[in-house]
């Protein structure tokens, strides 16, 4: 019993180490995508390169680190970008759910993360034209689509390529092995 | 479905409707929340390094997108310095015939009583001992052998050999040639022949000469004219250069630097052929 307990807590610490190295992570990207990719001229749109990552951490981590990782990260983007009202939060934790559904680990992680990546730039639009078409009007759909959704889309799907590799090497130290055996 | 039940999820919801709500109620009243207060700071120099990168990486790009640019310029500027040299190009030849133009109306402003035909060199022909030149103008101008031809600079030669529509035409260095000529400030008469060592350099000597002559090292010289010369009168030679004395026959002989440029006979494009004057006929 007290083994037991002793093993629970371990691995509570483990997770909540994972959990801040997530948080890091996300504040560095949300840092990158608001001053870095933003200023650079060639590209014509900021990619998103949080929702990649909570693809990641749905298919290393469990639900619930998922869903606080998600929530933390929406929180993070808001708070970092111009946005004033936090719906990064909501819609994140949505998606972050709606993954874990479907990240079922049936293939190597990577290959899980890459076939789950069509899903993700699928938020990732749909997330962008909400964001458009609260803030910005009046507006053309067509245009709208065209013009930030898809650079959008395109610029997340270049930039999150490396994104799995380095966050699962980032945390990979705080996995406990036996437990992610049982999961 | 039944995590969705959980406590853990409920929570999860719960938390992130009251921050969303929070941080709404905070933007419709005009106050940065404290998410954004704590984070906006602790990113800020964070964010100033990542604008430094992009502004680097603009750099670079600029840098390669001017390129292009920088090369689509340098074609039009090409293109334009082409026609530009084209146009020099143009201007110089009009500049030459406008010489070209000004000399013939010299001569026959000089020479009221000159027949000029102008003519152009179609062939030259060089070798270790003579040099002729073909030109133009032949018996169907009016050209006969022995005219005297006239270049830029003064008097050329004369006709040697006439053919339908070309004549071919030898200088007064070459050693067959010989010009009855006077000095014009003595009036010191001589005979402009062609020397094998003076004719590489472009000149002349100017013999038979007396002893007694009047002629200085840059004194003007004329062909003289008179009866039995093939040359009318008043054409500029050249200037005395050298005056030599042969002890032996007791007379002068004069180096003459010809007032055309025997050196550079390809420069010479256009000639006048004199086809008569009044006091004789080159006929």
């Amino acid at each position: 019993m007290r083994m037991k307990r002793a093993r629970l807590s371990e691995e509570r610490r483990a997770s909540l180490k994972r959990l801040a190295v997530y948080v890091a992570w996300f504040f560095i990207l949300a840092i990158a995508e608001t001053s870095f990719f933003a200023n650079v001229t060639i590209l014509p749109s900021a990619p998103n390169l949080i929702l990649p990552v909570i693809l990641v951490i749905a298919l290393t981590d469990t639900r619930e680190n998922t869903v606080i990782a998600a929530i933390a990260g929406g929180l993070i983007g808001d708070a970092i970008s111009a946005t004033g009202i936090y719906l990064s939060p909501i819609f994140y934790m949505a998606a972050a759910l709606l993954l874990c559904l479907f990240a079922k680990k049936m293939m190597p992680r990577f290959l899980s993360w890459l076939a789950l990546m069509p899903v993700t730039l699928a938020f990732v639009a749909i997330f962008s034209l909400l964001i458009a078409l609260l803030y910005y009007r009046p507006f053309n759909i067509g245009d709208l689509l065209l013009s930030a959704v898809l650079p959008k889309v395109i610029g997340t799907l270049l930039f999150s390529l490396p994104l799995f590799p380095l966050v699962s090497i980032s945390v990979s130290p705080f996995i406990d092995r036996r437990a992610r055996a049982l999961r | 479905m039944k995590w969705f039940k959980s406590k853990f999820f409920i929570i999860c919801v719960i938390i992130t409707l009251v921050i969303a709500l929070i941080s709404g109620i905070f933007a419709a009243i005009g106050f940065t929340g404290p998410f954004k207060l704590v984070f906006g700071t602790v990113a800020t120099p964070f964010r100033l390094l990542g604008t430094l990168t992009a502004n680097a990486v603009n750099g670079v790009v600029e840098v390669f997108s001017d390129y292009g640019k920088l090369k689509s310029e340098n074609e039009v500027l090409k293109a334009e310095v082409d026609s530009y040299e084209e146009e020099s190009y143009n201007a110089g030849l009009l500049q030459e015939e406008n010489a070209w133009l000004k000399e013939y109306i010299g001569v026959a402003t000089e020479h009221p009583d000159f027949s000029l035909v102008d003519a152009k060199v179609v062939a030259r022909s060089t070798d270790a001992y003579s040099e002729t030149l073909t030109l133009d103008r032949g018996a169907v101008h009016g050209i006969k052998k022995d005219m005297p031809v006239i270049a830029s600079g003064g008097l050329f030669g004369r006709v040697i050999e006439v053919g339908l529509d070309w004549c071919r035409v030898e200088g007064i260095t070459e050693t067959s040639s010989s010009v009855g000529v006077a000095v014009e400030r003595s009036a010191a008469l001589g005979v402009a022949e062609g020397d094998i060592a003076l004719r590489e350099e472009g000149k002349c000597l100017m013999t038979f000469l007396d002893s007694s002559a009047d002629v200085r090292i840059g004194d003007r010289i004329y062909t003289s004219g008179g009866v039995g010369s093939i040359y009318p009168p008043r054409i500029y030679l050249g200037k005395v250069v050298e005056v030599k004395a042969d002890p032996q026959s007791r007379t002068l002989s004069a180096v003459i630097e010809t007032g055309v440029d025997f050196g550079e006979t390809e420069k010479l494009t256009k000639f006048m052929i004199i086809t008569g004057y009044d006091g004789g006929s080159s006929e």
